[in-house]
């Protein structure tokens, strides 16, 4: 098990912050906390890592307790960029990484360069651009070769460029076996890396959907919908009807095979629409009325 | 541990800041220094002012064997001052050798005759009257003389001018000259370039309020960088494999070694000054410590800036902790800074205040201008002996203990902070 969170509830005096979270996650993945401003997510992230206390609930990480501070030879926790030093530059911190996660130095000069941040790691951190900054603290994290890594909003305020590069990296750790869990705003990015979204609200989470929000739910307008799905049903394809289209997931079979049965019968296509759900979608669907003006 | 003192040591070498105070402080220093060189009574000055009155001594001693002489030797009061010129011709002549040879027993055997007379006649002076106010009191010719003695056996060079009139002490309230008063008051505050004394002299100013405000201001903001309630680089700290204790005893350290990295810089600073300038001077230089009942001591200069020390770290620690526990209350370095610096001036200032209470020795304000404490002075001036060397330790350290324990309490309720 990586994490198992067991009735997580957090109390600001009256206010209730964490309403008793309950998940699991029991193999590598890349998981996205999703919700709006004051949802939970940060704070959900500060009590895993024992910098905030919770008043009920029990959090086990790699089998031991969250208070447990030799965790942290095995987890990394990348925030948000106030906790770098201004006057230090990135050689500095990731060195001090080094030294207190017992490994070789050389690690520092290593990882630098794999992020991509030799060129200014000697310089102040002061003198950083937010991306540059995202990227050292990412470099601290990934420092230990952790097995399970959070990210509280590492994407927002990069440009595309930075956005791709951070994506890229955070692909390269899960191949290799790191469990990712990251919070953003950025919907898009979060389709294109993750394996499970938590959509959270007002310190519950809503739903844990899975990754088929990403794969593709095509809608096929036909000549006539009766002739296909009869000659659908004789391939031995699954096929749902809605509206009057057909409807089939990708993970069933791929496009190319429905378009070559509609071809192979002399039936017309007159519209293909790719009904990918998306986090973006379910977003709007579960704060639909916080989206209203 | 070690990684987090290299990191407290990367912050004060990394931030401009440091550099900014490190050269305010050369600055001051070396301005001090050279302001304390010029008034400085110099060497050949002091030969000069001896040789003078070699010639004048003699030069009484032959008039007054003449008109010895003349009155065919039965005067009386003039064998009398015979005497006592011859002795004052013996001790100039004495001082003026030892000047020219650089042997400073010589020289203080000169001082010492020449003010043996004054020993003798307060010797008297004590036997009819037990407290005296009038300067020289027989508490000052004592300390005077014994002072001259420590300084002949060990063959310490004088710091100019040496005469009795350079010397006063708590004890001399009263003058029966106004003249006498003026040249006393003017030439007791005796300066010297030379090394060791001008660390003296420095941290008379150094172990007080300004080298405390100093030292406060140089580590608060690095110390308290982290943000001790809010999302700094506290957070970062605190996901990596560090125990709180380790962190806290880290701060502790290097705080504490770093104020104490930075009175040895200013130190070395000063005998590197005093031995170019002028020369290193003795170590083994005696200063009076006052003690009960009119009672003294002298203690070397290094001891005394050595016992200082131990007592300014105190300060120190009290001071920091106040520091931590203001920077969680008020959340922000510069405030937490403002508030330290309010609470010990209120504190020094309403420490008159409670001169009257039976408990007020426990107060840990009356210990912050550190050479009072040590040499007594402060238990004198104030007439209550609970003032004292090991009393300042104690009421400081208590006052640090419920510090720490209060800024503990205050991370631990303050909403959502855990220090």
């Amino acid at each position: 098990m990586i994490i198992d969170v067991q009735g997580l509830k957090k109390r600001y005096k009256e206010q209730e912050v964490l309403k008793n979270i309950t998940f699991q996650i029991d193999e590598p993945k890349i998981v996205a906390l999703v919700g709006p401003n004051g949802s939970g997510k940060t704070t959900m992230m500060n009590c895993l890592m024992n910098l905030l206390p919770f008043q009920e609930g029990e959090v086990t990480i790699l089998g031991k307790n969250h208070k447990d501070p030799t965790l942290f030879y095995e987890v990394s926790y990348l925030q948000d960029n106030r906790v770098l030093y201004g006057d230090l530059t990135g050689e500095d911190h990731l060195k001090f990484i080094c030294n207190v996660q017992k490994l070789p130095v050389k690690k520092a000069k290593e990882t630098a360069e794999a992020i991509g941040m030799a060129h200014y790691v000697k310089k102040r951190v002061r003198s950083y651009s937010l991306g540059m900054k995202q990227h050292l603290l990412l470099a601290m994290a990934v420092l230990n070769n952790p097995k399970l890594v959070l990210l509280d909003e590492p994407i927002n305020g990069l440009d595309p460029t930075s956005a791709i590069h951070m994506r890229n990296i955070l692909m390269d750790l899960y191949t290799k076996g790191t469990t990712v869990i990251i919070s953003s705003h950025n919907l898009d990015e979060i389709d294109k890396m993750t394996n499970t979204i938590y959509f959270m609200k007002d310190g519950e989470i809503l739903e844990e959907s899975l990754a088929d929000l990403n794969i593709p739910h095509y809608s096929l307008t036909v000549s006539d919908t009766a002739k296909a799905m009869e000659h659908f049903t004789l391939a031995g394809l699954p096929v749902g009807l809605e509206h009057g289209d057909l409807t089939f997931s990708e993970t069933s079979y791929p496009l190319q095979t429905a378009i070559d049965i509609c071809n192979q019968n002399g039936i017309q296509i007159h519209q293909i629409e790719n009904r990918k759900i998306g986090a973006e979608k379910r977003y709007m669907e579960l704060f639909e009325s916080e989206l209203k003006p | 541990m070690i990684h987090l003192l290299r990191l407290e040591w990367l912050k004060i070498r990394r931030a401009r800041f440091t550099y900014v105070l490190l050269f305010l402080l050369l600055l001051t220093v070396a301005g001090y220094f050279f302001y304390i060189d010029t008034k400085e009574t110099k060497l050949h000055e002091a030969e000069a002012y001896v040789l003078s009155n070699v010639e004048t001594s003699m030069g009484f001693v032959e008039s007054t064997t003449e008109e010895i002489e003349q009155n065919g030797g039965t005067d009386p009061n003039l064998e009398e001052v015979l005497v006592n010129a011859e002795r004052q011709y013996e001790a100039f002549f004495l001082m003026n050798e030892g000047l020219e040879k650089k042997d400073w027993s010589l020289y203080w055997q000169g001082e010492l005759l020449n003010n043996s007379w004054q020993e003798e006649s307060k010797e008297e002076q004590l036997k009819e009257v037990l407290k005296s106010y009038l300067w020289p009191t027989p508490f000052t010719v004592f300390t005077m003389m014994d002072k001259m003695r420590w300084m002949e056996k060990r063959s310490i060079q004088p710091i100019f001018p040496t005469s009795s009139h350079t010397w006063r002490t708590l004890y001399d309230e009263q003058f029966d000259d106004p003249i006498a008063e003026e040249i006393v008051t003017s030439s007791s505050g005796v300066y010297s370039s030379s090394g060791f004394y001008f660390v003296y002299h420095l941290f008379n100013y150094g172990f007080g309020f300004f080298g405390l405000f100093f030292v406060l201001f140089f580590f608060a903001d690095i110390l308290t960088k982290e943000g001790l309630d809010g999302n700094g680089p506290i957070q970062l700290l605190r996901t990596q494999p560090i125990s709180r204790m380790k962190f806290w005893i880290s701060k502790a350290v290097a705080s504490m070694g770093g104020s104490i990295l930075l009175i040895g810089f200013t130190a070395t600073i000063s005998l590197v000054l005093g031995s170019m300038f002028n020369r290193l001077g003795d170590w083994n230089y005696p200063i009076l410590i006052y003690g009960p009942e009119r009672t003294y001591s002298f203690l070397t200069l290094t001891s005394f800036l050595g016992k200082s020390l131990i007592l300014f770290s105190l300060v120190l620690a009290l001071s920091f902790t106040c520091l931590f526990l203001f920077s969680i209350l008020a959340n922000r370095t510069l405030l937490g800074i403002g508030l330290t610096v309010v609470f010990l001036v209120i504190g020094q200032l309403l420490t008159d205040q409670s001169m009257l209470l039976n408990w007020s020795h426990w107060l840990p304000f009356h210990y912050i201008n550190v050479y009072p404490i040590v040499d007594g002075t402060y238990a004198v001036q104030y007439e209550n002996e609970n003032y004292t060397y090991l009393q300042a330790i104690l009421s400081l350290s208590l006052s640090t203990g419920i510090l720490l324990a209060m800024t503990y309490l205050a991370g631990r309720l303050k909403k959502g902070v855990k220090v």
